[in-house]
């Protein structure tokens, strides 16, 4: 923790003056620069309150709660009031936990849940899935043991399952009401990872293995019933728009998985979700068509931002972030969405970071470009980003050749959350700075199996005695307005409240509380194992708790720190653990 | 080959964080590269030259010969790491197995090459797929088509090959026909009436009755949907009778005849 300082300059010291400006502010519209302005108050509101109903905390993808009750004045006073260890150490704690009317539904990385007494720690209920027997497929990403959360909506537990099917339990008693397979993981490669997302009275749920030859996909699904609504394929198939955008049968095996947890809008009735990296990864050559340009959008509509009718799942527009990705940049994260007023009018707007660090601001309505910042500090991929938001300067991988870029396909940011205060008008997030040598290959496509095109072989940029950093950004403006170095890695989400504290965890098992203003570090808690999942805030009887899981996930991404700070104990567990202030 | 591995092995770490190993000439050990590097090396699994990236380095652990392929047969439990029995050839697990015990310092593994786990007393089911041509591996194709068919392809009920969600029970007979395909009659098929709420009335394939409650499938939907009554509830809920009207020629609509016809051609080329 010898990096985080109330007393750090917030400028990182290697990141003078200028430097900044040319490498993250990349791109914003006059409209958005010049016309900054504080929140207004008759906005979207995205907030959570007493209860934390959503992946998200709201369906904005916020992670804010308006709960006051622990501030900057106090926090330093925050104890710990239960824990609870899940006895599930398949591979780390990665999931947000949801809490509805004092209760709590945490799921595992092995498909179980239980159900807690969030002012206790008590179990209420516990269910463990049972998957099918050799459910996956050698070779394939639904190798993957994590969850990353449920849903809770009209009286069932929704969760998405390591053989890819949907399971609701009764949220009382914790028995099983329904179950449906969304594919067969051992066909697709493919399995659910992800929180699914309440639409009204439908759950939508995407899946993970774009990494593998195959399409992606959302389904929503009937809340109550189990059936079947309707499915989005974020590959159009041959005479659908876009389908031009692929090369032969290339769209078959294109990846595209909308592996995170989207939003939605209830007014405009539109749900945004962010796709995945076109598959194979690192190279293009089999699935871009001949004498198509970028800026015709390759490869649609994969590492986009896409917006959905609820009812019906048909798109209604889509902003292309990576055409032809060759970098593993995935654009399937949270998508945060805000009202801000810009130019003297109130505009709907979205943010949006995919794995390179760039982050989009665009009109929710339309999908217009309104501007990009890129949060990591050393940047070498791109050289910038054109007006319309289109890249400039590709570096890209070489077959038979190692190519140095930076970042690398960990990602500036994880699938860890970012978070938005509206009372700051901040986003806040955990960035990192590694970068890759790619060595491309021309891979066939094999149905389900990892599809990655070639290899990749991270390594620390030099001269940077850290490698992360908590930053506050501003999404109108486009400047970082304060940064906190850590020294190894950022690799669990952000909450941020009402009290003005911004809290996140750090690999070393460092809990921690900074002023969501300049980023002081008000208080820390050594919870004994890494951070990889997300903290939530809620209140009971008018107590509020502060709730974090613990448990470092050494594979995949977890395992590529490992590599990088070889000797450093970032410990596993699998702990839930929650604070509050004393009586 | 002794020389080289002398050469290598410290440099195994260094040679993890650049290009691949290279200057491997033994034709075994190069494919042995080739597949580590396209099934293993994917640096989400396991990193280049037997390195460290999202799972563990393999290079250079001390694994002997019998604990790098039992592991690479049949994964280790409740990790990422599962068993490759059935992904590759004999002689690709061959090679894959020579190439990790060179990262170990094996030089002369004594792999059997057209049954490298055999050899070893490694037991292993039957590989799933036997090799299809022609109409019978178009009809394979089709049965499992999740692109043109999507959700309404055989495999949605069905489980061949290992392939499939097996909510029908596993085909015995192949019908003679396509039209005795459509037609097939399907008498475990009732009409369950759920009286939560609204009376809720739907086709349903029953599964169990009892301790554990009902256990059905809700046929109105694809995919069909699990669903359990508890079985406190199993008197007052639920209710079930004759049969339903229900026809598997509205599930397998998406097929045409001769599409259809290229399935049973498949499912008989594998039932003989």
């Amino acid at each position: 923790m010898i990096y985080f300082s109330q007393n750090l300059n917030p400028d990182y010291k290697d990141n003078k003056p200028g430097h900044r400006m040319s490498n993250t502010l990349l791109n914003f519209s006059s409209l958005l620069f010049l016309f900054s302005s504080a929140v207004s108050a008759a906005s979207l509101d995205g907030s959570a309150g007493a209860n934390w109903p959503h992946f998200g905390g709201s369906q904005a993808a916020w992670r804010y709660s308006e709960l006051d009750q622990v501030n900057r004045d106090n926090v330093a006073q925050l104890r710990p009031a239960w824990l609870f260890h899940t006895d599930d150490y398949g591979d780390g704690l990665t999931s947000t936990p949801i809490v509805i009317d004092g209760v709590m539904y945490l799921s595992t990385p092995s498909n179980w849940i239980y159900a807690l007494d969030a002012a206790s720690g008590e179990k209420l209920w516990e269910y463990r899935y049972t998957p099918r027997p050799d459910f996956v497929l050698p070779g394939s990403a639904g190798a993957f043991i994590q969850n990353r959360g449920v849903a809770v909506h009209n009286g069932k537990v929704i969760m998405g399952t390591v053989d890819h099917a949907l399971v609701a339990v009764d949220a009382v008693t914790g028995s099983e009401v329904w179950k449906v397979y969304v594919d067969d993981s051992r066909q697709c490669g493919c399995n659910i990872l992800s929180a699914p997302l309440i639409v009204k009275d439908m759950v939508v749920v995407g899946q993970n293995g774009g990494d593998g030859a195959f399409r992606g996909y959302l389904t929503a699904f009937d809340v109550d019933t189990g059936r079947f609504k309707w499915r989005f394929y974020t590959i159009p198939a041959p005479g659908e728009p876009g389908s031009d955008s692929w090369k032969g049968d290339s769209w078959k095996f294109g990846g595209g998985a909308p592996w995170m947890t989207g939003s939605y809008d209830a007014e405009l009735d539109l749900i945004y979700w962010g796709t995945g990296n076109a598959a194979g990864d690192f190279y293009s050559g089999d699935r871009t068509p001949n004498g198509r340009e970028d800026s015709e959008g390759i490869n649609l509509y994969t590492a986009s931002v896409i917006a959905l009718d609820a009812d019906t799942g048909e798109l209604a527009w889509h902003f292309q972030e990576v055409p032809r990705d060759v970098w593993d940049f995935d654009s399937a994260y949270e998508v945060v969405l805000m009202d801000r007023e810009i130019g003297g009018r109130e505009r709907k707007i979205l943010a949006h970071m995919n794995k390179s660090g760039l982050t989009f601001v665009l009109d929710r309505t339309n999908g217009e470009y309104l501007g990009v910042f890129s949060v990591p500090e050393v940047r070498t991929w791109i050289t910038g980003v054109g007006e319309n938001g289109e890249l400039l300067g590709r570096k890209e991988p070489v077959v038979g050749e190692s190519v140095n870029v930076c970042p690398t396909a960990i990602g500036a940011k994880s699938f860890n959350q970012m978070a938005y205060s509206p009372r700051t008008g901040l986003l806040y997030t955990p960035t990192m700075e590694f970068c890759t040598n790619i060595s491309a290959v021309d891979q066939p496509a094999q149905e389900g199996i990892f599809y990655s095109s070639g290899g990749f072989v991270n390594e620390l940029p030099e001269g940077r005695e850290s490698y992360a950093h908590l930053d506050a950004w501003n999404p109108v403006t486009g400047e970082r307005v304060w940064s906190i170095p850590s020294q190894f890695a950022l690799m669990a989400s952000v909450l941020t409240t009402a009290g003005d504290l911004v809290f996140t965890g750090d690999p070393e098992g460092w809990f921690l509380a900074f002023d969501a203003e300049n980023g002081d570090l008000l208080w820390s808690f050594q919870t004994g194992a890494g951070h990889r999942g997300s903290a939530i805030s809620y209140a009971i009887d008018g107590q509020q708790y502060i709730a974090t899981p613990v448990g470092w996930q050494d594979s995949i991404t977890g395992g590529m720190l490992e590599a990088l700070f070889a000797g450093e104990n970032f410990r596993k567990g699998s702990t839930m653990m929650v604070f509050t202030l004393p009586e | 080959m002794k020389q080289l591995v002398t050469f290598l092995l410290p440099f195994i770490g260094i040679l993890a964080g650049n290009a691949y190993a290279a200057n491997i000439d033994d034709p075994v050990l190069e494919r042995g590269q080739e597949v580590y590097e396209l099934t293993c090396a994917t640096s989400y699994c396991h990193g280049p030259a037997g390195g460290q990236a999202g799972a563990p380095r393999l290079a250079a652990r001390e694994f002997d010969a019998l604990y790098i392929a039992s592991v690479t047969a049949n994964g280790v439990p409740n990790t990422p790491m599962v068993g490759f029995a059935n992904a590759l050839s004999a002689e690709d697990m061959n090679a894959v197995l020579t190439y990790v015990a060179f990262l170990n310092g094996i030089i002369n593994p004594q792999f059997t090459v057209d049954d490298p786990l055999a050899s070893l007393g490694i037991a292993v089911a039957n590989p799933r797929r036997i090799p299809l041509a022609g109409e019978a591996q178009e009809g394979r194709e089709l049965f499992f088509d999740a692109y043109d068919k999507s959700l309404k392809r055989c495999s949605t009920c069905h489980e061949v090959e290992g392939i499939g969600i097996p909510v029908a029970s596993p085909i015995a007979t192949v019908p003679g026909s396509v039209s005795a395909l459509r037609n097939i009659e399907t008498p475990n098929i009732s009409t369950v009436t759920l009286s939560i709420g609204s009376n809720e009335s739907m086709p349903a394939l029953l599964l169990s009755r009892g301790i554990a409650g009902v256990k059905f499938y809700d046929m109105s939907a694809v995919p069909p949907v699990l669903r359990t009554i508890p079985p406190e509830s199993d008197s007052e809920v639920f209710n079930i009778a004759g049969n339903a009207d229900w026809h598997h020629h509205d599930y397998i609509s998406a097929y045409t005849d001769e599409e259809l016809e290229r399935v049973l051609t498949f499912l008989r080329a594998i039932s003989e």
